[in-house]
């Protein structure tokens, strides 16, 4: 099982293509209060806050960012036995 | 579905939103704006400030087409465009609006806080912080200072002439969704237009960027200055992507994948049609400035 996680937060330039995608992975819409990724100003820089209460491993929003800050990161399913 | 446009009167703290189909015609950008305040000078015209925010369709769904355009008429009679790039005009296209009108004068310096479901109006006190207003995520501000200026960074430009309506600024948040009626269809547009990066006149940089777009360039933060052909200046994409945004065949794509109507007919008429209403617009603006010094007004 993998997740959506954040390697490069300072690289980020506040485009937040990556937000759009979110929120078009999960449905046919461009709808950034259903994103799961909210991009938020902080001072000079950009902080990439994620909503891991949701399926967030989809390849196209890693892919979307054209700073590299996602990757997948394996976890284990704690309710799988 | 028709875009939206919410009509703000500061004179009296009232607003509305109504339903328009002008942008049928005009696309939006400066083509809609001009239509608009054409409208106005038809219609309900009086003595006082005007200023209009705008956005265009493909605004922040499409790389390099992330700007806005702040028009104002001011009580001079000169219409003044100021272009800037930040979240603004894509955050206002995802709420499906296509406009924010902005009449007359507060008494008192004003603030507004808007959502596509409403206007907040805000008395700027001593202890007034603008970040306090908005949605995180999906807000956008713009003060109007000695620059104008949105997102803390990007700028319109300095005022060519006072803009004397006590409005200090606004915060507007996006509430809302827009179908992709073919997801798949649509990234294929997408990916297409961003292999065309190396057409840009701008190079990859690490500065904020404007909505959407994947270059975050040196220039991001600097006004435009709006010399680009009218259907690029429809769909307020960057002047750096000019060549791409001029082309109809593109555009018509763009305008498919979302499930807008506009024909390529129609686009191969648009740059007519749309000078001829502007030309008719300051005609508008002629009469009335004589008008007005016959009747002693000016």
């Amino acid at each position: 099982m993998k997740r959506l996680r954040v390697i490069k937060e300072d690289s980020c330039i506040g485009c937040k293509i990556c937000a759009l995608y979110a929120s078009l992975s999960k449905s046919d819409k461009v709808d950034l209060d259903s994103s799961f990724v909210k991009i938020v100003r902080d001072g000079k820089k950009f902080k990439i806050l994620l909503d891991q209460g949701t399926k967030t491993d989809y390849p196209v929003v890693v892919n979307s960012c054209p700073r590299g800050c996602f990757d997948l990161e394996e976890i284990v399913d704690t309710n799988e036995s | 579905m028709n875009p939206k446009i919410i009509k703000i009167d500061l004179t009296s703290r009232e607003f509305s939103i109504v339903s328009s189909r002008v942008s049928d015609q005009y696309i939006g950008g400066e083509p809609l704006a001009y239509a608009l305040l054409n409208e106005y000078l038809t219609g309900t015209y009086k003595m006082q400030n005007y200023m209009s925010l705008n956005t265009g369709p493909l605004n922040g769904l499409f790389p390099f087409t992330s700007k806005s355009l702040i028009m104002h008429f001011s009580m001079g009679m000169s219409v003044n465009k100021y272009i800037g790039g930040g979240s603004l005009g894509s955050l206002m296209n995802f709420s499906n609006v296509i406009s924010i009108e902005i009449f007359g004068e507060s008494l008192v310096p004003l603030y507004l806080d808007i959502t596509p479901r409403g206007v907040s109006f805000i008395d700027v006190l001593d202890s007034f912080n603008s970040r306090e207003f908005g949605l995180t995520g999906r807000r956008s501000s713009v003060l109007f200072k000695k620059t104008i200026i949105s997102d803390e960074y990007f700028s319109y430009g300095v005022p060519r002439t006072e803009i004397s309506n006590n409005l200090v600024g606004l915060t507007f948040s996006a509430v809302g969704e827009v179908p992709i009626p073919d997801r798949d269809a649509y990234w294929e547009v997408v990916q297409l237009l961003n292999s065309r990066i190396k057409e840009l006149g701008v190079k990859k940089s690490n500065s904020p960027s404007c909505l959407g777009c994947p270059v975050g360039c040196a220039l991001s933060h600097s006004p435009e200055s709006g010399n680009s052909p009218l259907l690029p200046r429809s769909l307020l994409s960057c002047v750096y992507a000019e060549s791409i945004y001029r082309d109809i065949p593109t555009v018509f794509s763009c305008f498919s994948v979302l499930g807008l109507g506009y024909t390529h007919d129609f686009l191969e008429s648009f740059s007519d049609m749309s000078g001829e209403m502007i030309k008719n617009t300051y005609n508008k603006i002629e009469e009335l400035k004589i008008k007005n010094s016959i009747t002693g007004l000016l």
